[in-house]
């Protein structure tokens, strides 16, 4: 196995061929998606998303653990990206991850303003106040534009979807959480933690499941009119625990310890052997597939901030899983069966799916942001090795080549071109109609 | 209205329609434009291809939509420049008399990337909230008034046939007997036969097509 330093440094090297090109009107980091919900294969401008919130902390983590000052540039930079692609009314550009290219993304604008609040607490923390401001500056004022002002639902006291649809959706609810409580420590004040993170959270204990079985832990996907859409997503449940450690940690209460201790049980039981999570859990079936390969980082993240409770996890299996993931390109890739979907049966020894050799900027920063945490500290990380990637693979039961190098990713099939992205451009400038699967 | 709210995104047919449009326009070598018969169709192309020209002068209220999407206002293709690439969004029955302006400001070779609606595009929520065309040009007819004026057709898809209605509508049946794991499987088959091959015998939403306007 590589040593984690390599790993990030090679992780950190892709990360960066996935920015725009310099002089395009949208910077960032841009590239496909492939997601549960939908793809975005097209549009693979630079994303304003939740990929945000795992770049900025990477950076900072390697920043702070290093000791190497040019783990700040990275960091900035993003940040500045982020100030610049806000819109007049406080949102952010194309930040809808796998919906783009629209704003107003949940959770991602969240994520994104998390990313924002931790570059500004990290800069004021060594006394750089005038460079941090900026940053805070842009969080606070999307998380009052749109959050508070236009998804706060006062009558269910927790924050909606949608202006316009009672929802409820608690791993992005819990993102934003986290959100509000980083502006609390900007702001210096508990206002916003206890009009309006408290809350939300109470309500999200609601749709979590207690009673023993399958689905002890289990958090809801989400609520639409009151009603509870019965789903249970191990990665989403993982995304719930940081806001609810946070909770723990402002009141003291038991109850949002042993819920977010509850939520990672229901993680650790649907863990197999392999350190893989199935996709979805009903209350009587399940659909594995796709199962997530670099969101993996999120749940590692999440059981980390439960281990100084005691709180205990088998970790060991799912970070091997993680590492295994990276290509020889330095991207980790999303996950395994996404040609499942439909049938939800997997044959480890096939070809994989077309889409389950594409790096994800948007799911790569969960892994990023985790690993960076376990390189060695004050250690510079080694130079990146970076080899291009040429994976068979297949397309609707077409045999095909995936393709990446530091500068396109492509698909091919039979000589023909079915996928060209040249890095860096806002669209594909090949997507074949059977590559168009959104 | 979508122009008042910079948030709102349209139906995933459309989604799929305008991507395609933003990935054919963009690879574009030289001049491309666009001409839109409503503003929904301008916001959504807009947001794609900012610096993207219009045949026309564009109403002040797409300016203003722009605007609120962080987009500078727009201009069009200017004078007698011949475009390389035309897209033409969903034109209504009246406007197949643009069509002669169509063929002058398109290069000898260029392409014209045409939405059309079919049979099935009266049952989508921008048609029936009247922010897509009312009175679509019918696929099937605009590209037999197209093919005798002068264009070739090139490549043609279809988006949202009868196989994926059918999927939706057996997800929603799983759905409506608490068999949620099945309903995910059938909106997957769903997505999956979301893209089908063009006939204009055949019901779908919308048609994507590339014509090749001829010397």
């Amino acid at each position: 196995m590589k040593q984690i330093a390599q790993v990030v440094a090679n992780l950190a090297a892709w990360l960066e061929t996935m920015r725009a090109a310099p002089g395009s009107a949208a910077q960032g980091y841009g590239g496909p998606v492939v997601h549960w919900w939908q793809n975005c294969l097209s549009f693979t401008g630079a994303g304003l998303d939740w990929r945000y919130e795992g770049i900025i902390s990477g950076y900072l983590t390697l920043w702070q653990r290093t000791g190497e000052n040019r783990w700040l540039a990275p960091a900035r930079c993003a940040g500045d990206e982020l100030v610049k692609g806000q819109l007049p009314g406080g949102n952010f550009r194309d930040s809808t991850f796998e919906l783009n290219p629209y704003p107003g993304g949940t959770p991602h604008e969240a994520a994104a303003d998390l990313g924002l609040l931790r570059l500004a607490l990290a800069l004021r923390d060594v006394g750089n106040e005038s460079a941090a401001t900026p940053y805070a500056a842009a969080a606070m004022r999307n998380l009052e534009a749109y959050f508070l002002n236009r998804l706060w639902d006062p009558t269910a006291q927790s924050f909606r979807d949608h202006p316009d649809m009672p929802s409820l959706v608690p791993n992005k609810a819990c993102t934003l959480v986290e959100a509000l409580f980083a502006a609390a420590c900007w702001q210096g004040t508990e206002e916003w933690i206890t009009c309006y993170g408290l809350p939300t959270l109470e309500s999200v204990l609601q749709l979590q499941v207690m009673a023993p079985g399958w689905l002890y832990g289990a958090i809801a996907q989400n609520q639409i009119r009151g009603q509870v859409v019965e789903a249970y997503f191990p990665y989403y449940n993982a995304r719930c625990i940081p806001a609810l450690r946070l909770a723990y940690d402002h009141t003291g209460q038991e109850h949002w310890l042993a819920s977010a201790a509850a939520a990672l049980a229901f993680i650790q039981y649907h863990l197999d052997d392999e350190g893989r999570l199935p996709q979805v859990v009903y209350r009587r079936d399940l659909n594995r597939y796709p199962q997530w390969i670099a969101p993996l980082g999120d749940v590692l993240r999440a059981a980390d901030l439960l281990a100084p409770y005691g709180v205990s996890f088998t970790g060991e299996p799912v970070v091997a899983a993680l590492l295994a993931g990276q290509q020889p390109g330095g991207g980790i890739v999303t996950g395994r069966g996404f040609g499942s979907q439909i049938s939800q049966r997997f044959r480890s020894q096939a070809e994989p799916d077309f889409r389950d050799c594409i790096p994800v900027a948007g799911w790569a920063d969960k892994a990023f942001a985790y690993l960076a945490g376990r390189v060695p500290p004050d250690q510079p990380l080694p130079p990146p090795q970076l080899q291009p990637v040429k994976q068979p693979c297949r397309l609707r039961h077409r045999a095909a080549i995936w393709q990446e190098t530091e500068t396109r990713m492509s698909l091919l099939a039979n000589g023909q071109t079915l996928y060209h992205w040249q890095k860096g451009q806002p669209w594909a400038a090949v997507v074949a109609p059977e590559v168009m699967w959104k | 209205m979508i122009l008042a709210d910079p948030l709102r995104r349209p139906g995933l047919v459309y989604q799929y329609a305008f991507d395609w449009l933003a990935v054919q326009l963009s690879a574009t070598s030289g001049h491309a434009a666009a001409l839109v018969s409503t503003l929904f169709h301008g916001v959504e192309l807009m947001r794609r291809l900012s610096a993207l020209p219009f045949l026309e002068p564009l109403p002040p209220e797409l300016i203003r939509g722009g605007l609120a999407l962080g987009v500078s206002p727009l201009h069009t293709l200017a004078g007698e420049t011949e475009a390389a690439a035309l897209a033409w969004l969903e034109p209504r029955r009246a406007d197949a008399a643009q069509m002669p302006t169509i063929r002058q400001r398109l290069q000898p070779g260029g392409l014209l990337y045409l939405l059309a609606a079919g049979p099935l595009a009266r049952f989508l929520a921008e048609r029936q909230q009247n922010e897509a065309a009312g009175d679509p040009w019918p696929a099937a007819e605009a590209l037999t008034t197209l093919t005798a004026a002068g264009f070739r057709l090139q490549s043609a898809f279809a988006l949202h046939g009868l196989e994926a209605v059918a999927w939706h509508c057996l997800g929603e049946g799983c759905a409506r007997l608490g068999q949620r794991h099945w309903r995910d499987r059938a909106h997957f088959a769903m997505r999956r036969a979301f893209v089908t091959p063009f006939s204009p015998y055949r019901p779908f939403a919308i048609a994507c097509l590339t014509l090749e306007r001829l010397p």
